[in-house]
């Protein structure tokens, strides 16, 4: 795709391909140009891609205008740079370009790749020669003792940088830097230098680092270090590659450059632990352990805390080692340890770990401190191994009071003679939450405590605002005047007044038929226009004509005073009711 | 360039040493230091740690130790700061219960924390009065004028009046004990030998701010006083000659006042 800044364009449009040159050796590079007449804008476009050719994928772009016999014209150039693969003649077919809004057909062109020249082979042997020559100047080696590892075992390894004495190293930029996810390696240390190792008739100075490998991923992986250092060329344009230092009289002299060292890709198996004979207090630990244990006291007081060292010494994972679990114990209540590690701090491959227990023994008399089972996985063995701590005896006695039980009675005093601690809870061994200040958080000052009030202000007051802004006067005014009906309703009922009773039903049914209907002045609509409004709003036939009688027998009543004993006012009303209920539900 | 590597490195070595402490590690020297009978070695890691940071159990040790050492006065004040923090704790309010009997300090003296009103449920009392308030209103204003009858309506609102009251008063009780628990100060005992006598354990409230004035009467390690505040609302303070500070405390009733050394006395919420 290509694209850029827009230049007006005239004339007409005409669209040439070609290779420049058209005919070259494999180990040369040619151009791909298109050349587009009488546009200066960026055309857009795909080059297709040709088997065989790498072609780049930033085109450098040319524009140029000039008169032509007093003419004037523009053209607009790509070219694309061409590395073949192989040998051959290789043609871009035909394509399509957009130029100035329009679709233009961009011809074939055909680039002819001929065997290289003996030229191109002396340079490619003298390339060779050189990355050769820079392999054996510095490379990087690593060695481990094993030709495989169990997942997460961590075993001691060595990675050596080997710099040919003759190689004007200033400094070493980077640490090697491992690559292969299947491992995980311990941080570097200082090196170990040697002088003088002679390899090959060349003699060198080799970093050594001792770190520690722990296989992470089982299976095949691979494994492999690069690191930078910084050495000293002649000349500011030239790569070590191109003009190296070891043909070069004045090397040690002139600018530093950085140069990238990458060690062979190492293949090395992890496999996995095997199952069986797996102890279930197996927490990870590999290697070649020796547990041993230790406690502080061996007389205390009801209460009083005992430290229990437990330590494991020998060679293996330590980094990964969890604290052993302290086993159940009625007598004795354990915090989590401390943990402290003497040894190879770097590699943590060899040394001591120590986890001390804080212990509170629960109950007096002559206990024993439980031994601690230590479960490992030996490599060299290939078997899961135990290793277990010794017993300790620990005397704990009761308490103060109950050592002098019968010491008689001293004057009494406002205070008494010697307080027991007994009576006092127990110290606690572990700290608990931290918190930075005793102070007591206040809400009043709090923005948070604010924020909720104005939620809240606000919240209430825009559903006032909203019930406000939906309220309906008119409406309202209706419903009042309905609730004071349905009291007069009620009251002509009691009375077993019917003239009232009819007149009231009828305002009450044609305020609720308004109310429903959305008419302003129902009282002023005759039964049948009430009828036709229920209608209207579809309320169903029986509802409808139930209506109408009701409304008929009040008309009657009221204009033509039929006599209303035919039908009881209290059934009339309990018709009312329902059928006033029915007009409300479907509101 | 190399001296100044090695200078660096021995003094990070040395901060490490000095400064590198943290309260954890403290908390256990103490709590070792306490199971080899160095009591006084166990508090003064456990006061080291309470310079940085607080927990319940810190104070509560300390407060256990102080008792030990039958200083009951930091005890108490101790027991108070570990309630600050977990003013639930059954086992911590019995101890300080317990030592307030054993240092026989009169009935009213001294404040023990009442866990419903406590300063620490403020924020609950406070947040339980706005969310009721506000549900109501909001309740009110949505529901009750088409949908409840009138007598529903009454029962709800005298419901929600007597709630809002009940946790008003609540609010109310727990900010006062807040604002009292700013002032108050725990008389602590003087640093005396062991064998003097126990009215030499009694702190006079002086008439005037110096060691030489008479006293309006004394105090007894471990009670509660409230100092006095001065028109910028700080505790009103007065420095003698020496540049020691001198604060004017009363009791709660206000039947005891007087003038107290900054070394007499803790503050509860102090750091």
């Amino acid at each position: 795709m290509l694209a850029g800044p827009l230049v007006v364009a005239q004339a007409n449009i005409r669209v040439e391909s070609v290779f420049e040159p058209s005919n070259i050796s494999l180990s040369n590079a040619a151009n791909y140009k298109i050349i587009i007449h009488g546009v200066q804008t960026n055309p857009l476009g795909s080059v297709p891609q040709v088997s065989g050719l790498n072609l780049s994928n930033s085109p450098r772009i040319f524009r140029s205008a000039s008169f032509i016999n007093g003419v004037p014209s523009i053209k607009t150039e790509l070219s694309f740079e061409v590395r073949p693969q192989r040998e051959g003649s290789f043609t871009v077919p035909s394509w399509k370009i957009t130029a100035e809004g329009k679709k233009y057909s961009v011809p074939a062109a055909t680039l002819q790749v001929l065997p290289p020249s003996q030229r191109d082979l002396a340079r490619q042997r003298e390339q060779q020669q050189q990355e050769q020559d820079l392999r054996e100047a510095a490379f990087l080696e690593f060695s481990i003792p094993r030709p495989f590892l169990f997942k997460g075992e961590s075993t001691s390894a060595k990675l050596s940088l080997f710099l040919w004495d003759k190689l004007p190293v200033t400094r070493i930029d980077q640490l090697p830097q491992k690559t292969g996810d299947g491992f995980s390696l311990s941080s570097l240390g200082q090196p170990e230098e040697q002088r003088n190792v002679v390899r090959g008739n060349k003699a060198y100075s080799v970093f050594n680092w001792k770190v520690g490998l722990t296989g992470a991923l089982s299976g095949q992986n691979e494994l492999s270090f690069t690191t930078a250092i910084r050495v000293r060329v002649k000349g500011s344009k030239n790569s070590p590659f191109g003009n190296p230092f070891f043909s070069d009289p004045f090397f040690g002299f002139g600018r530093e450059q950085s140069l990238e060292i990458k060690s062979s890709k190492y293949k090395l198996e992890v496999r996995d632990l095997p199952s069986a004979g797996r102890p279930p207090n197996f927490q990870g630990a590999i290697g070649s352990f020796q547990a041993s244990s230790s406690i502080d006291l061996d007389r205390v007081s009801l209460g009083d805390p005992v430290r229990l060292k437990f330590a494991i010494e020998g060679s293996g994972n330590f980094a990964a080692m969890p604290a052993p679990n302290f086993p159940d114990s009625e007598s004795f209540r354990a915090g989590p340890p401390a943990f402290s590690f003497t040894g190879d701090n770097l590699t943590k491959l060899q040394g001591t770990q120590t986890f001390e227990y804080v212990l509170t023994p629960l109950t007096a008399g002559l206990l024993e401190v439980p031994p601690i089972e230590f479960s490992y996985f030996d490599p060299i063995q290939e078997k899961y191994q135990f290793s277990s701590s010794m017993p300790h005896p620990l005397r704990v006695d009761p308490g103060e009071k109950w050592a002098q039980p019968q010491e008689p009675i001293v004057a009494q005093e406002s205070r008494p003679e010697r307080i027991s601690t007994k009576d006092l809870f127990q110290t606690e061994s572990e700290p608990g939450e931290w918190k930075a200040s005793l102070a007591v958080a206040r809400p009043f000052s709090s923005s948070a405590f604010w924020i909720l009030q104005v939620l809240g202000a606000t919240l209430s007051c825009g559903l006032l605002f909203w019930k406000m802004k939906k309220r309906d006067p008119k409406r309202d005014a209706l419903i009042k005047n309905e609730k004071l009906l349905e009291g007069k309703l009620n009251q002509s009922l009691k009375l077993m007044d019917a003239t009232s009773f009819y007149q009231t039903l009828r305002k009450i049914l044609s305020i609720r038929i308004g109310r429903v209907c959305n008419h302003d002045k129902p009282s002023a609509l005759s039964t049948s226009e009430l009828v036709a409004l229920l209608r209207k709003k579809n309320f169903s036939t029986d509802i409808s004509d139930q209506t109408e009688l009701l409304l008929q027998t009040c008309d009657n009543q009221e204009y033509a005073a039929e006599n209303a004993s035919k039908v009881s006012l209290q059934e009339q009303f309990s018709k009312a009711e329902k059928l006033l209920k029915q007009l409300g539900a479907k509101r | 360039m190399k001296i100044s590597f090695y200078l660096f490195c021995s003094l990070s070595l040395l901060s490490g040493f000095l400064f590198g402490e943290n309260p954890d590690r403290l908390f256990y020297d103490a709590v070792r230091a306490e199971a080899n009978g160095e009591l006084r070695n166990a508090v003064q890691f456990y006061q080291e740690a309470a310079t940085q940071s607080h927990s319940a159990n810190l104070h509560g040790n300390l407060a256990n130790l102080y008792f030990k050492l039958e200083q009951y006065g930091r005890s108490i004040l101790h027991y108070r700061k570990a309630l600050l923090l977990r003013p639930d704790d059954r086992e911590l309010k019995t101890n300080l219960a317990f030592a307030i009997e054993i240092s026989a300090i009169p009935t009213g003296e001294t404040s023990q924390p009442d866990s419903s009103y406590s300063p620490s449920h403020l924020w609950g009392w406070s947040l339980a009065l706005s969310l009721v308030f506000w549900a109501g209103i909001i309740l009110g204003i949505l529901v009750i004028p088409r949908t409840v009858n009138k007598s529903s309506a009454w029962a709800f609102s005298f419901l929600w009046i007597t709630l809002i009251g009940f946790l008003g008063w609540g609010t109310y009780q727990a900010n006062h004990a807040s604002v009292l628990l700013a002032r108050e100060v725990i008389v602590l005992e003087p640093q005396t030998s062991p064998s003097q006598d126990e009215k030499s354990k009694h702190i006079p409230l002086r008439r005037f701010a110096g060691s030489g004035s008479s006293a309006n009467t004394t105090v007894q390690p471990g009670e509660s006083l409230y100092l006095d505040l001065d028109e910028s609302g700080k505790p009103k303070a007065h420095p003698n000659n020496s540049g020691v500070l001198w604060y004017l405390a009363r009791s709660l009733e206000g039947s005891k006042k007087g003038w107290l050394r900054e070394d007499e006395f803790s503050k509860i919420l102090e750091n």
